[in-house]
């Protein structure tokens, strides 16, 4: 009767999963693994530097912005996949929060440049920087501790003050998506502490 | 043993389907900071209240996300729509909210003052109406009849508004008796 009922209690879990991106063309990844990494970077750590090719052209490097803006890296499993498909034009639509806060959005996955040029028409655009840390694969999130054993990255959020340093982290549970009021109030205490 | 087996898989299935027009709308508990007007507008005097509180002869719900960007396209078209009704003296006959599935108060404010929103907008952050609605695609549209009781959905629509004067030609036809 017991195991009934847990099997019972299963299907209905897999039945009101969250809701998945409403676009047919994003591939169905299921339920995955929370956090499969673990990070090499804390809180009041100097932010490695990067430089990564950008979908608008060119390379950006991580030190353009030290002594200029608080930079917002957001760093997203793979292209084409639910809740990645719907929090970057979530932040599209908020990009007067992060301006607010004198912050630089970079979104960062670790598909090539084509990849990420279709998958963002198809979401409508998006205005804010976004890289490839395609080759070497995912070497930038491997650098913080963000890359999983299947070779995409975390859902990961992480705060870069003007000088340079780590002042939040948040590696979310993949398959959910973060709450923007909680970036967004961690910018509000940054500035208000500098 | 089965059976109970059966009969909750059944129900869970159930739950889950997509409602249309025919079914029921589900009388589930909306949740969101309200103003003073908006509480008026919909003739309820406390935050937290069923959809059959609503009081009104029928309702517009709009299933949306911040993080949806048709819905972020539809939104201007939704208050035309919405403003439309009023200048026809349709108000106090149909009354508009939106339901912001995995949206956060914070999102939910943010998107109402983005989009000058005027109806009222709930928030319902652990997808539990969504749920209740069998997951539709966001954005969806329902208009639910409340007039005695009813609860009947008159007309459902699952994705973008293509054509913004036939959907307000539609909420006429299905409210004017």
């Amino acid at each position: 009767m017991k195991q009934c009922i847990r099997f019972t209690a299963f299907m209905v879990c897999l039945l009101v999963a969250p809701a998945l991106a409403d676009n047919p063309k994003v591939y169905p990844v299921g339920s995955l693994k929370p956090v499969d990494s673990v990070l090499k970077v804390k809180v009041g750590d100097p932010a490695p530097d990067f430089e990564l090719p950008a979908l608008k052209g060119g390379t950006v490097r991580l030190s353009d912005f030290k002594g200029k803006k608080n930079v917002v890296l957001s760093f997203v499993p793979a292209a084409w996949t639910p809740v990645c498909s719907d929090q970057w034009p979530g932040y599209n639509l908020a990009m007067e929060l992060f301006d607010q806060s004198n912050a630089k959005l970079i979104g960062i996955s670790v598909d090539n440049t084509p990849t990420q040029y279709a998958w963002t028409k198809e979401m409508g655009g998006i205005e804010f920087t976004i890289l490839s840390d395609f080759w070497p694969h995912g070497a930038v999130a491997d650098t913080y501790g963000l890359l999983r054993s299947s070779g995409e990255a975390e859902r990961a959020l992480i705060i870069i003050d003007m000088k340079g340093i780590i002042r939040y982290i948040d590696v979310h549970d993949i398959n959910l998506r973060p709450d923007l009021g909680i970036l967004i109030g961690e910018l509000q205490k940054l500035n208000q502490q500098d | 043993m089965k059976r109970l087996t059966l009969i909750l898989l059944v129900l869970a299935l159930l739950c889950t389907a997509p409602a249309r027009a025919g079914d029921l709308f589900p009388d589930v508990t909306l949740l969101g900071a309200m103003s003073d007007t908006q509480k008026e507008y919909l003739g309820v005097s406390t935050e937290g209240f069923k959809i059959s509180d609503i009081k009104a002869e029928y309702v517009f719900v709009e299933v949306y996300s911040m993080y949806c960007p048709i819905c972020q396209v539809d939104a201007p078209k939704l208050e035309d729509i919405h403003t439309k009704i009023g200048l026809t003296g349709g108000s106090d006959r149909i009354k508009f909210i939106g339901i912001g599935a995995g949206n956060t108060p914070f999102e939910i404010e943010f998107y109402r003052k983005k989009f000058s929103v005027a109806f009222p907008l709930f928030e319902d952050p652990d997808y539990i109406i969504h749920k209740a609605l069998g997951e539709v695609g966001t954005p969806s549209f329902y208009l639910v009849k409340l007039k005695g009781g009813s609860m009947e959905i008159l007309f459902f629509q699952e994705g973008e508004i293509k054509d913004t004067d036939g959907l307000f030609k539609i909420l006429m036809d299905k409210t004017v008796q």
